[in-house]
């Protein structure tokens, strides 16, 4: 037993401990963080059914009006008028004022709806007479009587039931609807007090209390809250994994005897050699990510039941009442991969999963196994017969990410392991030590570049062969379907076309920026100043720049028509027309790029000896010839290097297109990155996406290739 | 003769002012959006709608500010891409110096081989990666998190590149020595060359920094709630939804900028340092 060494005890008991110890942190850790989060998402999906309520209401009001005389004053009306498409007024209520101001000479639509932004009326199309007509009104109380009318208390308590929460409607600091329960009295203006904070936020106090704000009819200010709050029947969290936490526990407890009693009995050397050593060093990571995904599940297992939760608030908008879900309306709940069945059958699909019901009664939500399948169940409404849904639990599709990850990881290991051992048959001590250190040290690196580069370029090469919308689980394999397409498609051919035109910018700043370094290589005062102001551009915030630009290239207030209009030129449209659009982005990358290659430039210039320009002077050279003889061919890798490089960055343009003119107008500068963005997350063509990325792909691989040919030498290891 | 002599140094004097001048102008011309984005952020929502443009707002409106940062979360933006860099700046300079030191420093058989394929992957455009990583961050419960943002940046090839660039510049007689001395690998690459190679993990720290704090594209697919984004996504979320005020906007976009600026200010000279380690030895 004199051989319990210390480094025994770091290596073989460390990984085991540090496991159990950081998993039962990470569940707790994890609960902890997760109850605020449950709430916060209750509050948002209370606003959305509330909206519903609303619009619901909105529904009905337009319907009443086809008679409005009768109709408007039970509807808490202060002042209306009808207008016909034109914006005449036809009828108006009461006589005197007129209720919107139109301006003349626009589109009816758009001066409606800012007329009646400003005098805070609100605008519904309506049929009047039988004859489209726009109707607006200002409610009693500043636009929050109807509001309130428009929110049906009895539909509300069908919310608190289902979901276990208590809702509340503020307007103002006014109860909007007056339940029965004094929920007002525990609520002492936390969240009604600051209106505009809670403006775009929602917001949570300690008692587990969560607000969203309630927005006008534009959905421009925030005119209340909507807030709620945990009540008994609330969902709780999932009950603690006592079993897998304990698991872990006894798990390692018996990793840290087993093997040490093991070890030292047989092998007392086993860790004496340091490739052994390194094994054990190995195994830390897998055990930690082991740990932490055991420890996550709780979080993620609880994410599941809100996710059916959200579904469940989704289901409540569909059906009039409970347990009355039509069946061409499931339908709509399709695609979000949930079943809803009642007890007396099946809505959704299959008949199988009715049985569920049964075993899933007084729990309101958890796991059950239905034909063989796994999923997480939560029980929508209670009255009638119950309906319940279904949704596939998430922990299940992270442990078979984590089960590929840790074979990577694994598979790498024993292939480091195998080569090493096999080069200590050839080599000597030294080398041995050298190259275990080495692919140590680049292991790191080495598992999440495969993980994460080389791993998803292949999946990304798989994907394009098959057709996918991210939602649906079907994959169908297509062939060359897409890139067949992609020969045929304008848009690509335009966006590619586009993104040729853009690079142009490299040739044209490589000018400027050349001129700038030769002008600023030169010891002169403030000259570090200077070309950090040409540099400047470049390292600052592309979307703050993006945004100043956009407001520089306004074609009736923005500083470029006005210094243009100085010296009798323009107006130009700039980004308002397909004709400008792409120059304006040229000029801009021009202005962002120029200081970064003129840095390079200054390095090219400063490695050109001096003397070669000294012996061109003493034989009678000017400053032009000795830029043609000397500077431009001694700089010539300087300038290949900028120009390959920068035309591949170029090609990868996306941020001054999102924000600025979001590929338009009319496409005029829809370029391949921001096309294959939103072919993807847009249209979600995910296959066709694909297929494109890689031949972008395919297309820098090429040019650097070719630059390899080039500057081989240069790049090659020395 | 002398006045020959007099004449040229005249003419180089006036060709040097003309010159300096020409910088300065130049100089100045591209502070011109900064200056204006400035201007604009203090004016008032009628004042910026003016032809011909204000270039001076007649009577600053400093209010713009808070009432800017508190229509959108700034805070939590900021803070959002403090932790996101900070993780990522320590991820970028540890891979950075173990495998550019194993790259530059030790031999082993393939290593070469091995260097170009790690440079390979500067050919691949992120765009590609997207989806799949997209895709497994999501399979591991990341969307909307720290480690989602975090997890897939984690190595940065251009900075291994840098740091075997740089270890290959310094002298290995200190290493050999301590070699000798029986020194392990693992105190030899920590006590005696990383010390040496400070300057370079200075300025591979400071690129991740100002390339993470730029960072786009991938931020904006991972974050879904407000609460998540940094502050490049937060403030184009904030474009879009105060669009025509201009002079919120240009505050935002000041705030913004300011602290990457200031970095910039204090620290330009490994800027151009690693520019130029990156473009020329390579």
């Amino acid at each position: 037993m004199n051989r319990l060494r210390p480094a025994f005890v770091l290596l073989v008991a460390a990984p085991a401990l540090a496991f159990a110890v950081l998993s039962t942190g990470i569940v707790i850790q994890s609960r902890a963080a997760l109850e605020p989060e449950l709430d916060q998402s209750a509050a948002r999906r209370a606003l959305e059914y509330v909206r519903w309520e609303r619009s619901q209401r909105l529904a009905e009001l337009r319907a009443a009006t086809g008679s409005l005389g009768s109709q408007i004053a039970p509807l808490d009306i202060a002042r209306y008028a009808v207008y016909d498409r034109a914006g005449r007024t036809i009828e108006r209520f009461p006589g005197d004022a007129p209720l919107l101001s139109l301006e003349p000479g626009t589109p009816q639509t758009e001066a409606m709806l800012a007329a009646a932004r400003r005098s805070q009326a609100v605008v519904d199309f309506v049929t009047f007479d039988g004859a489209p007509a726009w109707l607006a009104y200002l409610p009693r109380d500043g636009g929050i009587a109807v509001v309130q009318r428009r929110v049906d208390p009895s539909t509300l308590t069908r919310f608190e039931t289902a979901t276990g929460y208590t809702l509340a409607l503020y307007h103002g600091r006014r109860r909007a609807l007056a339940g029965d329960e004094d929920f007002g009295a525990r609520l002492p203006g936390t969240f009604v007090d600051s209106l505009a904070s809670l403006d775009r936020a929602l917001s949570l106090d300690a008692d587990r209390r969560a607000a969203a704000p309630l927005k006008d009819f534009d959905d421009w200010d925030a005119i209340g809250a909507v807030v709620v709050a945990a009540t008994a029947s609330a969902p709780a969290l999932p009950p603690l994994p006592l079993l897998p936490v304990s698991a872990i526990w006894l798990a390692a407890a018996f990793t840290v005897v087993a093997l040490g009693w093991v070890t030292l009995r047989r092998h007392p050397g086993i860790l004496a050699t340091p490739l052994r050593r390194a094994f054990v060093i190995a195994l830390i990571p897998p055990a930690l990510a082991a740990a932490w995904a055991a420890g996550a599940d709780a979080r993620l297992s609880a994410r599941t039941t809100d996710a059916a939760l959200d579904l469940g608030a989704r289901v409540l908008s569909l059906v009039p009442r409970p347990g009355q879900l039509p069946v061409e309306r499931s339908a709509e709940l399709a695609g979000a991969d949930v079943a809803v069945v009642r007890a007396q059958g099946v809505v959704a699909s299959d008949p199988e999963l009715g049985a569920a019901t049964d075993r899933v009664r007084g729990d309101p939500m958890g796991r059950v196994r239905v034909s063989g399948q796994r999923l997480a169940y939560r029980v929508v409404s209670e009255e009638g017969p119950p309906l319940l849904l279904l949704t596939p639990p998430l922990e299940d599709a992270r442990k078979t990410a984590l089960f590929w990850l840790a074979g990577l990881y694994g598979a790498l290991a024993a292939a480091i392991l195998v080569y090493a051992s096999h080069a200590r048959a050839a080599g000597n001590a030294i080398e041995l030590r050298e190259a275990r250190t080495a692919w140590t040290f680049l292991s790191p690196s080495l598992v999440l570049l495969l993980v994460f580069s080389a791993a998803p370029l292949l999946f990304a090469f798989y994907l394009s062969f098959h057709r996918w919308n991210l939602v649906e689980p079907a994959k169908p394999f297509v062939g060359f379907e897409h890139y067949l397409t992609l020969a045929g498609d304008g848009l690509f051919w335009n966006a590619a076309k586009n993104t040729a035109v853009y690079s142009l910018y490299v040739p044209a700043t490589m000018v400027c920026a050349l001129a700038v370094a030769i002008l600023l290589n030169r010891r002169i005062r403030g000259v570090a100043l200077l070309r950090a102001i040409f540099f400047l551009p470049y390292i600052t915030s592309f979307v703050a720049i993006s945004i100043v630009w956009q407001w520089m290239y306004d074609p009736d207030f923005g500083l470029f028509n006005w210094l243009l209009g100085l010296v009798g030129l323009g107006p130009f449209p700039w980004l308002n027309s397909p004709a400008t659009a792409l120059l304006a982005l040229i000029v801009l990358a021009v202005w962002i790029h120029i200081g970064f290659q003129m840095i390079i430039f200054l390095a090219g210039l400063q490695a050109i000896p001096n003397e070669l320009y000294e012996a061109a002077m003493i034989d009678g050279a000017g400053p032009w010839r000795r830029f043609w003889r000397i500077t431009l061919p001694l700089l010539r890798p300087t300038t290949f290097f900028v120009l390959v490089t920068s035309i591949i960055g170029s090609f990868q343009v996306f941020t001054f297109v999102y924000v600025m003119t979001e590929g338009g107008p009319l496409h005029a500068t829809d370029v391949i990155v921001y096309h294959i963005y939103q072919n993807a997350w847009q249209f979600l063509r995910m296959g066709y996406a694909s297929a494109m990325s890689w031949i972008l792909f395919a297309v820098i691989f090429a040019i650097t290739l070719a630059q390899f040919r080039f500057l081989g030498r240069r790049v090659a290891p020395s | 003769m002398s006045d020959a002599a007099a004449a040229s140094v005249a003419r180089r004097r006036a060709v040097n002012a003309a010159t300096y001048g020409a910088a300065v102008l130049l100089g100045i011309s591209m502070l011109v959006p900064f200056l204006w984005m400035i201007s604009t952020s203090l004016m008032d929502e009628f004042e910026v709608f003016q032809f011909p443009p204000r270039l001076i707002p007649a009577d600053p409106v400093w209010s713009n500010y808070p009432n800017a940062l508190t229509a959108a979360p700034f805070g939590r933006f900021f803070l959002n891409s403090a932790v996101m860099s900070l993780f990522i700046v320590a991820g970028h300079l540890f891979t950075a110096a173990t495998a550019g030191y194993a790259f530059a420093r030790l031999r082993f058989p393939g290593r070469d081989r091995v260097f170009i394929l790690f440079l390979a992957n500067l050919m691949v455009p992120v765009i590609v990666l997207l989806i799949p990583r997209f895709l497994l961050v999501g399979a591991l419960g990341w969307v909307d998190t720290y480690m989602g943002l975090i997890v897939t940046e984690l190595v940065s090839v251009w900075g291994i590149f840098l740091m075997r660039q740089y270890f290959l510049s310094i002298p290995r007689d200190l290493e050999d020595a301590a070699r000798i001395d029986g020194a392990s690998e693992w105190q030899i690459f920590w006590k005696v060359a990383l010390p040496l190679a400070r300057p370079a993990l200075a300025t591979v720290a400071l690129f991740s920094f100002v390339e993470t704090w730029k960072s786009f594209l991938w931020p904006l697919i991972v974050t879904r709630s407000m609460a998540m984004r940094p502050v490049e996504v937060g403030i184009a979320a904030f474009h879009g939804l105060y669009f025509s005020n201009w002079p919120y906007q240009m505050a935002a976009a000041v705030v913004a900028v300011v602290p990457i600026l200031l970095l910039f200010l204090f620290t330009q000279r490994y800027f151009v340092r690693g520019i130029q380690l990156a473009g020329l030895k390579g």
